[in-house]
């Protein structure tokens, strides 16, 4: 099967004229849509930044590395994708543009906590129509596990093991559809599991380990079945596919891996909080309350050695 | 006046009792036994040594589903049970006896889930190719069982010791 892996944007055999006459090939429009968009994602949040500034106001560096690298990644993937089409191996190369763009580009947007920075610089109207979003019904709906996972793992299933993925392929507004969701359910999925914005109705930790496990196991499965079974409609898997459903599943631990990291780190750092608040209160009542009932004098040295 | 009892944080920590935290002392042992259990399949037997195919001919669609399951927790269980140890530790309140016991016994199960469920019943691959394979099983899934013995022994022990 030839063709797979074409761009979202713009599918083979369609060529766009350019004003001057000369004939644009569909991967280069498609990669100067990419980078166009790109650039326009990192002038926002660089305008966002200029009025925190101005205010006087702070902003972790790191997130903001983290916005500009998810940018990147994500046009680099959409050009490794839309260039798969001539590539020697066709699949195996959209596959490694599909885990920049739907998968590590997406986590890295949500660390970056754009609707913060958004509410932090935003004013008017559209700051309203924001906080009515994220307080609205279909927050509410989006951000609960199981739908996050049926948007996550049913996108990829859909596309990599049903008749979608064909139809994608000769439909360039679908294929870009279809890329769309898998990278907004990636940022969802990101955000709901470790991201710094505010998250309505987030699960605690156990429900985001439980809703990582069932996307990871969910995509190990996509991915599996990929390499054994080959595309849909494709009449089994070529060497290409193999490598390139081999290359699915690897790709996808290496995120789950990052997303458990990011996710128990939270916790331990949260927890760590808890902990000096407590010790801070338990000494504010020694130094204070011991005589009253009911209050523990409690034991509490720097760190209790307590092995057996 | 009712006794509020010790206080206690969000996460859940006693902090006036310094008594070893047993139950997730076991539960960060058994979390971390299962990551290294997957995790050891995945870099030593499917990677270096390339003795366990990703798939085989005779893999059925419950292996593939088994697999995907097995492999996601164990990622998981690796990173949850050292963040988890590392919070006991923290805390003081880490038993050293439960999380060894619990993580052998987590590694022996999941060992022998992969040994006989995964490897037999659902033939997801074997453990090495073109080989006699019953010297290799029995050395696989007797490891797993003399784990979950050796994990048992310990944690019992450790009961009898706090008595």
């Amino acid at each position: 099967m030839s063709g797979h892996g074409h761009a979202p944007g713009g599918g083979p055999g369609t060529t766009l004229v350019g004003t001057g006459g000369a004939a644009l090939d569909p991967v280069t429009v498609t990669v100067v849509t990419a980078a166009l968009g790109a650039a326009v994602l990192l002038a926002g949040y660089g305008l966002a930044l200029a009025q925190l500034h101005r205010r006087g106001d702070e902003w972790p560096a790191a997130r903001t590395a983290a916005w500009t690298t998810g940018c990147a990644l994500a046009a680099v993937g959409v050009a490794v994708s839309a260039s798969a089409a001539q590539a020697p191996r066709p699949f195996t190369t959209h596959v490694a543009g599909h885990l920049l763009l739907v998968m590590a580009a997406p986590l890295l947007l949500a660390l970056a906590a754009p609707v913060t920075l958004l509410l932090r610089t935003g004013s008017g109207a559209p700051r309203a129509a924001l906080v009515r979003l994220l307080h609205g019904r279909w927050a509410r709906l989006v951000t609960r596990a199981p739908v996050v996972a049926v948007l996550e793992v049913g996108g990829l299933a859909a596309y990599y093991l049903t008749p979608l993925h064909t139809a994608a392929h000769q439909h360039p507004v679908l294929d870009v559809a279809v890329h769309v969701h898998m990278a907004a359910a990636g940022y969802l999925l990101a955000a709901v599991l470790v991201g710094p914005d505010p998250v309505p109705g987030r699960p605690g930790v156990t429900g985001r380990a439980v809703l990582l496990v069932a996307v990871a196991a969910g995509h190990a499965v996509v991915a599996t079945l990929v390499h054994a079974h080959g595309l849909p409609g494709a009449g089994g898997a070529t060497a290409d596919v193999r490598a390139g459903g081999q290359l699915l599943r690897y790709g996808g631990d290496v995120v789950e891996l990052a997303l458990a990291v990011l996710l128990f780190a939270g916790w331990y750092r949260a927890a760590g909080r808890g902990v000096e608040r407590e010790r801070r209160r338990a000494a504010a009542a020694v130094s204070g309350h011991l005589d009253r009932p009911g209050v523990h004098a409690p034991v509490l040295p720097e760190r209790a050695g307590h092995e057996r | 006046m009712t006794d509020p009892g010790p206080p206690r944080t969000a996460a859940g920590d006693r902090l006036a009792v310094q008594r070893p935290d047993t139950r997730r002392s076991v539960l960060a042992g058994v979390l971390v036994g299962i990551g290294v259990a997957a995790f050891v399949d995945e870099v030593v037997f499917h990677q270096l040594l390339q003795w366990h195919h990703f798939y085989d001919r005779s893999t059925r669609e419950a292996g593939i589903f088994s697999d995907g399951l097995f492999h996601a927790v164990g990622w998981t269980a690796v990173v949850a049970g050292l963040f988890l140890f590392a919070h006991l530790r923290r805390l003081g309140t880490a038993s050293v006896r439960r999380v060894t016991g619990g993580g052998l016994l987590g590694w022996g199960g999941f060992q022998l889930y992969d040994g006989l469920v995964q490897h037999k019943l659902l033939r997801l691959h074997q453990v090495r190719y073109d080989v006699d394979l019953l010297p290799y099983d029995l050395a696989w899934n007797g490891a797993a069982v003399a784990g979950i013995a050796v994990g048992a022994v310990l944690l019992l022990r450790a009961r009898r010791a706090d008595r």
